[in-house]
């Protein structure tokens, strides 16, 4: 796994909280984790990449986090659309910045979200995915990059 | 039929003048880069080049150039490594008849040599 | 093609001229018929008018006669006479000879002489009976008397004379009924005539009509002719059209045509739909159907190479090896967010239709499986490099040892895993996490290197570079963990791979076990087992050779089941730490001890020993040049540890403690071995763990030796673990 290209995806989320989270997102110490399910959040926006690599990014959250996050951008409705609305556009955000960042190596689709468990989990079972904590105003997320 | 070879390895140079097999194919002019090898090319007025495309001095893709606006009907065929197909492709878009991989055999060479010499009879 | 259609033309070219000539005979007649009838009808109207004149002629002689005896003026009668006359003579000599006559329009019309045999004797006969009377008539037509009044004339000598005449020729007229067979005469050659006009007119139209027939004939031969030949066309066409569609259907190759302007074909290969993935494909730009699945650089060098071809230039069979689409990687997007990759090859050839180039035949074919198992066999071979250098490595560990070390390594990376994990904050919690996480490594890199698994040596000798590495910035955040994630995950990846070949040894081994040669290696398999000192010897041999120093190694008490279950894991790991710091730092090299009137092999002997029911003593000592208090006190200071007033107050036994201290190490250049300045770290946390203690000693040139106490291990708890 190359460093730069994990970071890329980082940098897509921590970009997302200094530009419209009003505060700035703390990554912690990334580790592995042999079962994607087991760092879902609750809600999550998933992104598949191919190309150089292949396999799929996620973020996921807490339905704390998105309300918070939905209230500090002014929107008081934090209903279970509004907060699958939030996670995708995060997951927007880091896609759009992998697209720019990586050009034609990787091919990064659009996000589809998901509530609760992942039941379709394309990544092999061998393969160890890198979870990322985002703590932000002291709620926590993950980025889990599990591409092989 | 006169041959040149442009080449700035030594050892491709021989190599190629010691691997050509076809009958009446004569090497008549060897040249280390584009520059030496346009000087040579209107005296010598060879009927095939074999030519590299990365060299000191001038480049391939300049010479085989040059050498289509002073002969149209000169055959060339680029002998290169594969690693850069674009520049390869280029060289040709100037009027490069054939490619051929480095590192090459004896009998790719030549079967290379006759694939143009053939096309060529035939106009 | 040429030569088929020349003979299909040929017979048609010849059955439209024949159609020309008939429809031109045909038109011909018409005018011909046309003209004739034309003829005709003025040769009736004059034989017509004969009949009215012959008794004109006689009505006017009367009237002439009347007029004359009654004494009326004669001229008017005179004059008619002569005129019927005249035109009757010319007429009938016209019909006789041929010549001009004046018509009833008072135009001339010229008739040519009655031919046929019927009409001659007619024209015989009507001279007969005619001729007297021209000849009786012949005074009185040159009677010119300019008298007004018939009543004078008759009078006069030229009217009785013209009274005579005119008598004689009436009677002539009458006698045998000449007028009578005049009428009847004229009569029957204006029928004559009449029926000579409608049998020539009839024949005409026979003949028309038979032109016609023919033409018409003609028309539906060619009509039939067109047709078949059409149909058998269109059925060639058709028989084409269906092999091709037949070839297009089934052949599993995507085809099409390229024109120049890179847009593919009307007519494709059904499996090129399936091969893209899209329906609709005829008339797509190529370049445009590829945006999108192909990365954009790829597709301006495609669009280059494909133009190549459409160039007079380049020889199409010496440009194969630059072709950028002959494995091209594509993605499709599908449903959800996954992307569909798959592999292409296309080939592009010219078609030539009589020597020019028209298009580009196109051949793609989905290469997915055969490109994924080159890769396969790619990777398996440089896996199987990969793993012949391990197993060079792994051939001389005893198996149970090596499982033991992939188990215990497996436990320390999921430790920094877990450290990792812990959520933590700040500069002071990263350190510590560093610090942690560092002591695993070393444990493992040590135990790799005690094993000689130089591989799994190296990955952890990265990984403390990395650890120390972020230990020296200023500031941490959790990003600059990233690496070491990686580097961990890699080498957990190592370490099943390792773990995969060892299963690959053991089913070896077990078909092995199965001969009889294997049962009589087994005895001697089973003693070392669960002997440390083994792993130890292998450990100071591997370090020594890497350091170009020779070393002897005499263990006690650690081989069999000596050592308790519960202290074998930490005895294992202090003595590793023991053996690599004691051959780095205080063995000495051949030439040292020889000048040092030492032996050239150092000797290194560590003990286990029970304490008569008081718990067990573990000791290493070695025969090399001792501590060095002045470069301990000196890198103490210099680390920081302690401060320069500080030291010189230290007695020996506190300065030596100092060794203990993590971080510390007198070497100067890192090795794997030593220099870290961890090893003694993890001999006293152990210890600690273990509620032991440790004592030094040493002696300048002579020796250093540790003692380390172990309290008894309760018997449940041995039996237990």
């Amino acid at each position: 796994m190359d460093e730069t290209d994990l970071q890329v995806f980082i940098q897509g989320a921590t970009h997302f909280f200094s530009h419209m989270g009003g505060e700035q997102a703390q990554i912690g110490t990334p580790y592995l984790a042999s079962n994607c399910n087991s760092e879902i959040k609750g809600f999550t926006g998933i992104i598949g990449v191919t190309g150089k690599r292949k396999g799929s990014v996620y973020f996921t959250a807490p339905p704390v986090l998105l309300k918070v996050l939905l209230m500090t951008l002014g929107e008081d409705n934090t209903d279970h659309d509004n907060m699958c609305d939030m996670v995708g556009e995060v997951a927007n955000v880091i896609s759009g910045n992998a697209r720019k960042e990586f050009g034609s190596e990787f091919l990064v689709s659009v996000p589809i979200v998901v509530v609760g468990r992942l039941d379709k989990i394309v990544v092999p079972p061998e393969l160890r995915s890198f979870v990322v904590p985002i703590t932000w105003k002291s709620y926590d997320a993950s980025l889990v990059i599990a591409l092989e | 039929m006169k041959l040149m070879i442009v080449d700035d390895s030594n050892i491709i140079r021989r190599k190629i003048e010691r691997s050509t097999e076809i009958e009446g194919l004569e090497v008549v002019a060897t040249a280390s880069n584009g520059v030496e090898a346009l000087e040579q090319f209107p005296k010598v007025r060879p009927d095939i080049v074999t030519m590299d495309l990365t060299m000191p001095e001038m480049g391939g893709i300049e010479c085989v150039e040059r050498m289509v606006e002073i002969d149209p009907s000169v055959i060339v065929l680029v002998v290169s490594a594969l690693s850069d197909k674009a520049t390869a492709i280029e060289a040709l878009k100037k009027g490069a008849n054939g490619f051929l991989c480095k590192p090459f055999t004896e009998e790719e060479l030549n079967r290379a040599f006759r694939e143009l010499l053939e096309e060529a009879s035939h106009g | 093609m040429g030569a088929i259609n020349s003979g299909k033309y040929r017979a048609i070219v010849i059955s439209i001229a024949l159609f020309i000539v008939f429809d031109a005979g045909v038109l011909i007649m018409n005018f011909y018929i046309a003209n004739q009838f034309a003829h005709d009808a003025v040769q009736v109207n004059l034989a017509g008018r004969q009949r009215t004149l012959s008794q004109r002629l006689l009505k006017a002689l009367l009237q002439t006669d009347n007029a004359l005896g009654s004494g009326n003026v004669i001229e008017a009668p005179l004059n008619e006479l002569k005129t019927s006359y005249h035109t009757f003579d010319t007429t009938l000599t016209a019909f006789n000879k041929g010549g001009s006559v004046m018509g009833a329009d008072g135009e001339t019309v010229t008739i040519p002489a009655m031919e046929d045999p019927h009409g001659r004797r007619l024209l015989t006969e009507t001279f007969e009976a005619w001729l007297p009377l021209k000849e009786a008539l012949q005074p009185i037509l040159a009677f010119d008397a300019q008298i007004e009044l018939s009543a004078e004339l008759i009078m006069t000598d030229e009217g009785a004379e013209l009274e005579g005449d005119l008598f004689h020729a009436i009677m002539t007229a009458t006698k045998d009924k000449r007028n009578a067979r005049l009428l009847d005469l004229t009569n029957s050659l204006t029928v004559h005539l009449e029926y000579e006009s409608s049998r020539r007119a009839m024949r005409l139209r026979v003949i028309q009509v038979t032109g016609i027939c023919l033409a018409l004939i003609n028309f539906f031969v060619i009509l039939f002719h067109f047709i078949r030949n059409l149909n058998k066309y269109d059925a060639m066409v058709e028989n084409a059209k269906k092999e091709t569609d037949d070839i297009l259907e089934t052949v599993n190759e995507g085809l099409f045509l390229l024109d120049s302007e890179l847009r593919i074909g009307s007519q494709h290969s059904a499996a090129l739909t399936g091969i893209f993935r899209r329906e609709n494909l005829a008339g797509v730009n190529l370049i445009d159907l590829l945006r999108g699945i192909v990365p954009e650089t790829t597709l301006n060098v495609a669009r280059d190479y494909i133009s190549l071809f459409f160039g007079q230039r380049v020889n199409q069979n010496l440009v194969d090896d630059l072709n950028p689409l002959n494995e091209v990687e594509v993605h499709f997007g599908s449903e959800g967010s996954q992307f569909q990759t798959r592999f292409l090859g296309f080939e592009f050839r010219r078609v030539l239709v009589d020597d020019e180039l028209s298009h580009l035949l196109v051949t793609v074919n989905d290469i997915t499986d055969k490109v994924a198992l080159e890769r396969e066999l790619q990777e398996s071979r440089a896996r199987s490099t990969e793993q012949l250098d391990m197993l060079m490595d792994i051939l001389h560990i005893e198996p149970e040892m090596l499982t033991d070390f992939l188990c215990s390594s497996e436990r320390a990376l999921g430790k920094i895993n877990s450290i990792l994990r812990r959520s933590a904050r700040g500069i002071e919690v990263y350190k510590a996490k560093l610090d942690q996480i560092f002591r695993e490594v070393h444990t493992v890199k040590g135990e790799a290197s005690a094993l000689g698994l130089k591989s799994v040596q190296s990955y952890a000798h990265e990984l403390e570079d990395l650890i120390a590495e972020i230990q020296e910035r200023s500031s941490i955040s959790g990003s600059d963990f990233l690496p070491l994630t990686i580097k961990l995950d890699e080498l957990l990846g190592h370490i099943q791979s390792v773990r995969e070949l060892v299963a690959r040894l053991i089913d070896f081994r077990t078909a092995f076990d199965r001969s009889r040669i294997a049962e009589v290696a087994d005895e001697r398999r089973l003693a070392p087992r669960t002997d440390l000192s083994a792993l130890l010897h292998n450990l100071a041999e591997n370090v020594a050779g890497e350091q170009g120093k020779r070393v002897n190694l005499h263990c006690v008490g650690l081989e069999g089941k000596h050592v308790p279950e519960i202290y074998r894991g930490p005895i294992k790991d202090m003595a590793v730490q023991f053996i690599r710091n004691g051959i780095s730092h205080g063995i000495e090299t051949a030439d040292e001890r020889i000048s040092a009137n030492k032996g050239q092999v150092g000797r290194i002997a560590m003990k286990f020993i029970p304490l008569n029911g008081k718990g067990f003593e573990f000791s290493y000592r070695d025969d090399g040049r001792g501590l060095d208090m002045e470069l301990i006190r000196k890198t103490a200071v210099e680390k920081g540890f302690v401060s320069a007033d500080q030291i010189g107050t230290m007695d020996e036994r506190s300065v030596m403690a100092l060794i203990f201290h993590r971080g510390f190490s007198t070497s100067s250049k890192v090795t794997t071995d030593a220099g870290r300045g961890i090893g003694m770290d993890v001999v006293r946390n152990l210890v600690n763990e273990l509620n032991g203690r440790v004592r030094v000693s040493t002696a300048r040139g002579e020796f250093t030796q540790f003692k380390i106490t172990l309290p008894a291990v309760p018997t449940d708890l041995d039996q237990a673990a």
